[in-house]
């Protein structure tokens, strides 16, 4: 497998053959399959929310906050869905991370899944791009084996969707087996599907998985696993970041003009050497700089 | 015996294959598809029977409506929607005894919480502020507990969507718009529209057989301004360019392929394929349905048409025989 070839293809938003994507799926597997579901990771970081196929969105990510080759990257997933390049998104980031291993991070989002990517458009995308199934199974196959959460440092502590009842300290999120399809319940699922909310403790998810969680239960977890921050991704933020109970928790949203409506803008917060947090914002990719050569075709029901 | 509060039955991938057998989704998909029948080829404005039922809803809607402008948009700080959201929530669910014992007589007091359930879910989460397909099948599934009970008859159909379908439509868009609701759900570029479905549905009813506008016609801005205020698909269209940015083709290509079908009827029925695949099918959406005794979690339909099956079966049989 020719690796530099296929992150220059993926780089330019094209996508390499079907056996090519295959080689790197089974080898980025054989990285990801090492990996904790705790991964530990020493600052300096870039941390960055939820994509959702948003690919030349990514490149102004990049833009922004240094090259993929220069800075190291920690996505907390949802990759995929919703956005055109979901494919293309997710490859260049899984060709990144077996590059270099150590300086691309990626975490699980509960769009990495195979019953959410049947609903929300990432198969749909590698049906109509490669006329079958296979890519979108390589695919999910990576999506299993990917992490659940990160330490940065020791006192920053990252997750896509956010806490669990059943989770108190990180050690516990060590036993989880992770190298499965997302389940419907248990710590594994309220990680990836749980929302902060301005009430105090627990409370039922209006998504339908996951639990919604307040501030003592941060403040409680914090002050348990030695921690300063909470970073996670998983809702849409209007100013692309967003702290709650006393800077202690922040919601970072890596999409930006989100359904080509939301308006909003995208962020990333880079970890300094010293654990100093800076939020910088970037806008949707300009016109000139959008190419959408997907060409959607009539949908099967009106044949 | 099925409760008399609908609560939400598909939590499993078992419930979900039972879901296509149950009588509630019989009813459902029979009650669309009839509601689309019954305003074939008719205007937003077409003269109807606007009955006293009918009337109290759209005088409710109304009364939401105003809510809306009692209630303007705050400046707490907040991650996306209008914290005022849940305040307009509030206020609803204070008038909400009152609205909800108002819509049936009488002789039906008994199904007014059951209504209630269905009516108190179709303007979108107070808790995530937000507004997806899922709240437009509640007020589609309130407005067939009516029917079901004889409150609301064949006449009263095509007012039901010309004119209380059209003012929900109203009530939800300016709830979106005034609060910023995030699309619950939406498949983004993948599907249809970030909040709604059936205005595409419906709509494509009303212009079955049109002599001059057809499915291309969305893309003269001309044609949209002129005849939005008649029909619900050129509505709904023109509402995705005064919230959307970019091209059309870019941000909504569903919609865009769709209107490269030669006609109206085809695009009618395959909206209706559509929404039982893309819709009713999805466990994400039909996991927060709720079942009560007007559409219940039973397969009593499917029981009787198997027994049907194997008496006429056995009928042939003893026929046979006897030849």
């Amino acid at each position: 497998m020719d690796i530099d070839k296929i992150i220059e293809v993926l780089s330019k938003c094209q996508t390499p053959s079907e056996y090519e994507i295959k080689q790197l799926c089974n080898k980025a597997i054989e990285i990801l399959i090492e990996e904790a579901n705790v991964l530990r990771i020493v600052p300096p970081v870039t941390i960055c929310g939820d994509i959702h196929g948003q690919f030349f969105d990514l490149v102004e990510l990049f833009d922004l906050g240094g090259s993929p080759f220069e800075t190291n990257y920690l996505f907390m997933g949802d990759f995929v869905d919703r956005g055109y390049y979901s494919l293309e998104t997710f490859l260049y980031l899984l060709a990144l991370k077996v590059k270099n291993p150590r300086r691309i991070s990626l975490l699980r989002g509960n769009h990495e899944c195979r019953q959410i990517t049947k609903v929300y458009g990432f198969y749909l995308e590698c049906v109509k791009k490669y006329g079958n199934g296979n890519v979108w199974r390589y695919c999910t196959e990576v999506f299993d084996h990917l992490s659940l959460t990160a330490l940065i440092g020791n006192s920053i502590f990252s997750v896509h969707g956010g806490l669990s009842p059943s989770i108190k300290t990180i050690n516990q999120i060590s036993l989880i087996n992770r190298k499965q399809e997302l389940p419907h319940e248990g710590p594994m699922s309220d990680m990836l599907w749980s929302d902060p909310e301005s009430i105090q403790n627990w409370g039922m998810s209006p998504r339908g998985a996951g639990f919604i969680f307040g501030s003592e239960v941060v403040k409680n977890f914090n002050r348990t696993n030695g921690l300063s921050l909470v970073t996670r991704a998983h809702q849409l933020c209007m100013d692309g970041f967003q702290y709650m109970f006393n800077n202690s928790l922040v919601t970072v949203w890596s999409a930006p003009n989100y359904f080509y409506r939301s308006g909003n803008i995208a962020a990333i917060l880079e970890i300094g050497n010293n654990l100093t947090r800076q939020f910088k914002t970037f806008k949707a990719a300009p016109k000139e700089k959008r190419i959408v050569k997907v060409k959607m075709t009539i949908p099967k029901y009106f044949l | 015996m099925e409760s008399n509060i609908p609560t939400k039955r598909i939590q499993s991938s078992e419930d979900l294959k039972f879901w296509f057998h149950s009588d509630a989704y019989y009813y459902l998909t029979q009650w669309i598809r009839l509601l689309s029948i019954k305003i074939k080829q008719l205007k937003n404005t077409e003269e109807c029977k606007i009955s006293d039922t009918v009337q109290n809803i759209l005088d409710i809607l109304d009364q939401l409506s105003n809510l809306i402008d009692e209630t303007p948009p705050d400046n707490q700080p907040t991650r996306f929607g209008n914290k005022a959201y849940r305040t307009w929530t509030n206020k609803l669910l204070k008038k909400s005894e009152d609205i909800i014992t108002s819509f049936l007589p009488e002789k039906h007091s008994e199904y007014s919480s059951e209504l209630g359930v269905y009516f108190l879910d179709s303007f979108g989460n107070s808790r995530r502020i937000d507004y997806g397909s899922g709240h437009e099948i509640n007020f589609v599934c309130f407005l067939f507990c009516f029917y079901k009970l004889g409150a609301i008859t064949d006449e009263d159909l095509p007012a039901v969507i010309l004119k209380v379908f059209a003012k929900y439509l109203q009530v939800a868009r300016k709830l979106q718009k005034v609060y910023n609701l995030e699309p619950a759900g939406s498949h983004g570029v993948w599907g249809l529209d970030d909040f709604q479905f059936l205005p595409y549905y419906f709509g494509a009813s009303q212009l079955i057989g049109h002599k001059t506008l057809t499915p291309s016609s969305i893309h003269d801005k001309k044609l949209l301004e002129d005849h939005s205020g008649e029909y619900l698909y050129f509505r709904a269209i023109q509402y995705i360019h005064e919230i959307k940015t970019g091209p059309f083709f870019e941000h909504s290509p569903i919609l865009n392929e769709i209107s490269n079908v030669a006609a109206w009827s085809k695009v009618n029925s395959g909206l209706y394929k559509m929404y039982l695949d893309e819709v009713l099918s999805k466990y994400p959406i039909v996991q927060h349905c709720y079942f009560g005794k007007l559409l219940p979690f039973t397969d009593e339909i499917r029981k009787k048409r198997e027994k049907e099956f194997k008496e006429s079966r056995k009928k042939k049989k003893t026929v046979k025989k006897d030849k």
